[in-house]
């Protein structure tokens, strides 16, 4: 009894994030944006697998101390990858919240819209350079 | 003597080569009682594609058209789809190593996108202390605020805000139509609002 609790609650907890994390993505619908992008639909079920064994490797990352020893280069490319995600994932979930097109009829803006989108490009990055420089999440 | 009942169940959407034309049989099917009219029907050529890559319409007017110039003395009639949308998309010759490189850059973003995310929503939305985390699981130092990983994340946010809601460029006419996903929610967006009214206007 005192390992089966722990046990099944705790797996529970896990599955109900695990499938969290996956319909949001589904419901941000930032896999087909990159695939029509890229132009590679065909890749799907890999980019899927990619995906959860990501998750799955990276959760027990979060558990552990282990470590690898990576070149800096490689940890800036990394970081890039990181913000290229991001990018897409804050992007795609202000699309759901319909926000930008309630703005852009109200103010009716229909051609240079690529300037609106400028805008928002660098403000993240302004807004998230502003975050770690002066480190206001402590 | 009656009039032959025909009827055209069109497709709604067809991909077809680029100099390539297709027959009534390819964008729907023909239901008729009698083998030898049908059979003709199916045949006639409805559209031929040129050499560009783009995207086209059928509609049914064209259709019915083109088969009473070749058989009269039926009744035609269309069910299904109101029009066919036609992609016309070359064979492309497959670059191997283009392919290669855009499949890699896709799984390495969501790879890491994914690992990033995850870990941000164990850590309550901590992004400091994640980077602090993923620096020392990928260069084991204990780094306070680790600058060299944070400020490249900083510019991928602006890369991966634009790659998300830029058009694509492209020598391809058929990739240039397509929409990005604001000229799609803004569509959604009218379609909406004219619905609203035109309820309010019923009532």
């Amino acid at each position: 009894m005192n390992y089966i609790l722990p046990i099944v609650s705790s797996f529970s907890g896990g599955l109900v994030a695990g499938g969290a994390f996956i319909s949001f993505v589904t419901l941000l619908e930032i896999f087909p944006r990159l695939m029509q992008f890229t132009n590679t639909d065909k890749y799907q079920m890999l980019y899927e697998s990619i995906y959860i064994l990501s998750t799955i490797a990276f959760t027990i990352l979060y558990f552990s101390d282990f470590y690898i020893r990576l070149n800096s280069i490689l940890v800036v490319i990394i970081g890039l990858l990181f913000g290229v995600y991001l990018g897409l994932f804050s992007s795609a979930l202000a699309e759901i919240l319909n926000v930008l097109p309630v703005i852009l009829k109200k103010i009716k803006i229909k051609r240079n819209m690529k300037f609106v989108f400028y805008s928002l490009a660098i403000g993240k990055v302004a807004g998230a350079l502003y975050y770690f420089i002066f480190k206001i999440g402590g | 003597m009656d009039k032959e009942k025909v009827y055209i169940v069109l497709r709604e959407k067809l991909t077809l080569d680029t100099e390539d034309y297709i027959c009534v049989k390819d964008i729907g099917k023909v239901y008729c009682l009698e083998e030898k009219i049908r059979k003709p029907i199916e045949n006639i050529q409805v559209y031929a594609s040129s050499s560009i890559e783009t995207w086209d319409l059928i509609d049914p007017t064209l259709i019915a058209e083109k088969i009473m110039d070749r058989i009269t003395n039926i009744d035609l009639s269309f069910l299904g789809a109101s029009d066919v949308l036609l992609e016309i998309k070359s064979k492309e010759k497959e670059n191997k190593v283009f392919d290669f490189v855009k499949v890699l850059f896709v799984s390495a973003t969501l790879f890491f996108g994914a690992g990033l995310g995850i870990m941000y929503f164990h850590e309550d939305v901590n992004m400091i202390n994640v980077m602090e985390k993923l620096y020392f699981s990928f260069t084991g130092i204990n780094e306070e605020n680790p600058l060299i990983m944070s400020i490249p994340y900083c510019i991928g946010i602006g890369v991966g805000a634009l790659i998300f809601s830029s058009r694509i460029r492209s020598a391809s006419k058929r990739r240039r139509m397509e929409p990005d996903p604001m000229d799609i929610e803004l569509y959604l967006y009218n379609k909406d609002m004219e619905e609203y009214i035109m309820n309010e206007l019923r009532k």
